[in-house]
C-alpha cells in the first residue's frame, strides 16, 4: 500500500508502480476516480488496457511535467520542449499508437496533444491512398464519389 | 469500481486489432490529429474516406480548427474582380503571405447554371454573393460561399420584400465567437430603408423592426457595408455614418467626417477592416501635401488620424510621372502585429500594383503584381472591389 500522498497503479498485466498523486492526478481519469472514491487513494488503481512498459512511460512523461507544474524556475519552457521531442522520438510506431490511446482513456491532454501532433506530422506529406494503408482504412467511396471530391478542391493536389 | 462509460471504452480498446486502426476508429483522437494539419492538407484528405470526409466538413471541425490555429486567420491574399463583368468568371489575385504563387481557387464560379456575378460582400474568408440568373427572365439570388472548400449555399429568400427591393447584402462573420455568420439585408419600402437579419444558425431571416428615411441611391453606401467590432458599418457621401449592431440587431448611428465646405460630398477613397482595425481614407483637399488614414476608436468616440502619409515622398518613390494627387487607388490598408508602426497599403496605379510600406523613417514600394487593365490602360480596381481571401474551414 502506498504511503499518504502516493498513488499505486496497477499495469493491466500485473506491474504496479508507486506514484505521487499530483504525478498520477495528470491523469483527469484517475483524479476523477480519486475524487469520487476514498478507496482509490489508499488502495490500488487498475488500470486496464494499459501494459506495465506503456504504463512506465507515461509515468515518466507525467513526473517531468507535474514537477514543471509545480516550479517554474526548475523546468524552464525550453527543457520540457526539448523532453517532449526527444519523448516522442524515442516512440516506436507500436508503442506511439499505445500511447497514444492510453492517454486519450486516462485523458492525459498534453500529452495526447504531443503524441497527436507526431502523428500529424507523421501523416502530413502523404496522399490519400497512403494514408489509407497507414491505418488500414478502406476506401468506401465509388470512383465518381472520389472524382467529385476531388474536382471540388483541384488546387489541392 | 469504474464508470460505464469507461468500462465500455476498455472493451473497445480491446477489441480491436490492428494499433493503428485502433486510433483512427476512435473519432475524438482523429479529430484531435486531424486539427493540427494545415487546411490544404485536410481538404486533399477529405477523400481518405467517408468517416474522414465527415470529419472535416463539419461545422464544428471548422470551428475547433480555427481555434486550434488561430495563426492561420491570416489574409493570404486579395481578390480583385470588378463588377459587372458578365461572364467573365476570372479574377486577379495579390499575394500577401505565403510562398505560393498559385491563385487559391480557378475562378470565382460557385453557382451552377447560366449566372454571374453581380455584387460581391465578405467577411473573414465567406462571400455573399449577389447572382444574375439570365434564364427566360432576369433573376437574382443571394449565395453564400465559402471559396476554401468550394462549397456554397442559397440563402432563402425575405418573406417581404420582392428581391427587386433589395439594397444589398452584407455578411458578418466573427470565426473567434461563433461558427455561425449573419447578413444584414437593407432594403426598401415605400418611402423608408428597413433592414433584416439572417443567421446561419437558425437558417431564418427576421425583420429588425427599425426603419430610416430614404434617400438618393448614393447618400448611404450601403453596398459598401464593412464588418468591424460586432456590426456592421457604412459611411455616406453626404450624411451620417451608420451601423447596424448584429449582436443587437439594431441601428446606430457612428461619428461621420467633416464634409469639406467647398464641397458638395465626401470623396471616399477607402473603407475597409484589416486585423481588427477599421480605416478610412477620404480626399480632402486636391493640392494637400498628405492624405490621412483615420480609423475608427472601439468605443465609437471618434476617427482619429492614425497615419498621415506625405505624397511627396510617396511620388518620389513611385515610378511613374504622376501630374498630380490621387492618380493611384487604395486597395488594402494593414499593418502586422509585430511592426505596429509600419504601415503596408496595396496601391494600384495605372501600369502596375505595388505594396507600400510606410513608416515615420522609411518609404518603400514594392511591386506586387501585373493586374487587369482594359485596352485603354484605365486602372479598374476600387477598395470595393478588392476582398481578403483567408483560408477557411467554415460550413456555409
Amino acid at each position: 500500500m502506498a504511503s499518504k500522498g502516493n498513488l499505486t497503479l496497477k499495469s493491466c498485466n500485473g506491474k504496479e508502480f508507486i506514484v505521487e498523486e499530483k504525478v498520477a492526478v495528470m491523469s483527469t481519469t484517475i483524479k476523477n476516480m480519486v475524487d469520487v472514491d476514498d478507496s482509490f487513494a489508499q488502495g490500488v488503481i487498475p488500470i486496464i488496457g494499459v501494459d506495465g512498459k506503456i504504463l512506465a512511460k507515461l509515468i515518466e512523461y507525467c513526473k517531468e511535467h507535474a514537477e514543471a507544474d509545480e516550479d517554474e524556475e526548475v523546468k524552464s519552457e525550453e527543457y520540457l520542449k526539448k523532453f517532449d521531442e526527444k519523448f516522442v522520438d524515442e516512440l516506436n510506431l507500436n508503442d506511439l499508437y499505445d500511447l497514444l490511446k492510453a492517454s486519450n482513456y486516462l485523458e492525459i491532454t498534453k500529452l495526447l496533444n504531443l503524441l497527436c501532433q507526431k502523428v500529424a506530422s507523421m501523416i502530413k506529406g502523404k496522399k490519400p491512398e497512403e494514408i489509407r494503408r497507414i491505418f488500414n482504412i478502406k476506401n468506401d467511396f465509388t470512383p465518381e464519389e472520389e472524382e467529385e471530391i476531388n474536382r471540388q478542391n483541384p488546387w489541392a493536389f | 469500481m469504474l464508470s460505464a462509460k469507461s468500462t465500455r471504452l476498455f472493451c473497445d480498446l480491446q477489441k480491436c486489432g490492428s494499433r493503428s486502426e485502433e486510433i483512427t476508429n476512435n473519432e475524438d483522437v482523429l479529430q484531435e490529429i486531424l486539427v493540427k494539419l494545415p487546411i490544404k492538407v485536410l481538404l486533399s484528405f477529405k477523400c481518405v474516406s467517408k468517416q474522414w470526409l465527415s470529419i472535416i466538413s463539419s461545422l464544428q471541425f471548422g470551428y475547433l480548427h480555427f481555434c486550434s490555429n488561430p495563426s492561420t486567420n491570416v489574409v493570404y491574399g486579395l481578390v480583385l474582380y470588378q463588377l459587372p463583368r458578365p461572364h467573365h468568371p476570372e479574377y486577379d489575385f495579390i499575394f500577401l503571405s505565403g510562398e505560393s504563387n498559385v491563385n487559391p481557387f480557378r475562378s470565382l464560379t460557385f453557382v451552377d447554371g447560366n449566372s454571374d456575378i453581380h455584387r460581391i460582400s465578405s467577411c473573414k474568408g465567406l462571400l455573399c454573393l449577389c447572382i444574375v440568373r439570365y434564364e427566360s427572365v432576369r433573376s437574382y439570388e443571394y449565395h453564400i460561399c465559402n471559396p476554401t472548400t468550394n462549397k456554397s449555399i442559397k440563402l432563402p429568400n425575405l418573406e417581404r420584400p420582392p428581391v427587386s427591393g433589395i439594397l444589398s447584402m452584407t455578411i458578418a462573420f466573427d470565426p473567434h465567437r461563433s461558427p455561425f455568420y449573419k447578413v444584414v439585408c437593407v432594403w426598401s419600402v415605400g418611402m423608408l430603408y428597413r433592414f433584416s437579419t439572417y443567421s446561419s444558425e437558425t437558417k431564418i431571416w427576421s425583420d429588425a423592426g427599425t426603419s430610416l428615411e430614404m434617400r438618393n441611391s448614393d447618400y448611404y453606401l450601403f453596398r459598401r457595408g464593412v464588418f468591424w467590432n460586432s456590426s456592421v458599418h457604412w459611411v455616406s457621401k453626404l450624411g451620417p455614418f451608420l451601423r447596424f449592431d448584429m449582436d443587437k440587431e439594431c441601428l446606430e448611428m457612428m461619428p461621420a467626417t467633416q464634409i469639406q465646405k467647398d464641397r458638395a460630398t465626401r470623396r471616399i477613397r477607402y473603407f475597409g477592416e484589416s486585423h481588427g482595425h477599421l480605416h478610412l481614407i477620404e480626399i480632402r483637399k486636391h493640392e494637400a501635401r498628405f492624405f490621412d488614414i483615420l480609423e475608427m476608436k472601439r468605443d465609437y468616440s471618434e476617427w482619429f488620424v492614425r497615419y498621415r502619409v506625405d505624397f511627396g515622398r510617396l511620388y518620389g518613390i513611385l515610378p511613374e510621372n504622376m501630374a498630380y494627387p490621387w492618380k493611384f487607388y487604395v486597395l488594402y490598408i494593414f499593418h502586422l502585429e509585430n511592426e505596429k508602426d509600419i504601415f503596408r497599403l496595396v496601391l494600384s496605379t495605372a501600369v502596375s500594383t505595388y505594396l507600400f510600406l510606410v513608416s515615420d523613417n522609411s518609404y518603400i514600394l514594392e511591386k506586387v503584381g501585373h493586374l487587369y487593365h482594359d485596352v485603354k490602360g484605365k486602372i479598374h480596381y476600387k477598395w470595393y472591389y478588392c476582398h481578403q481571401h483567408i483560408m477557411t474551414l467554415a460550413a456555409v
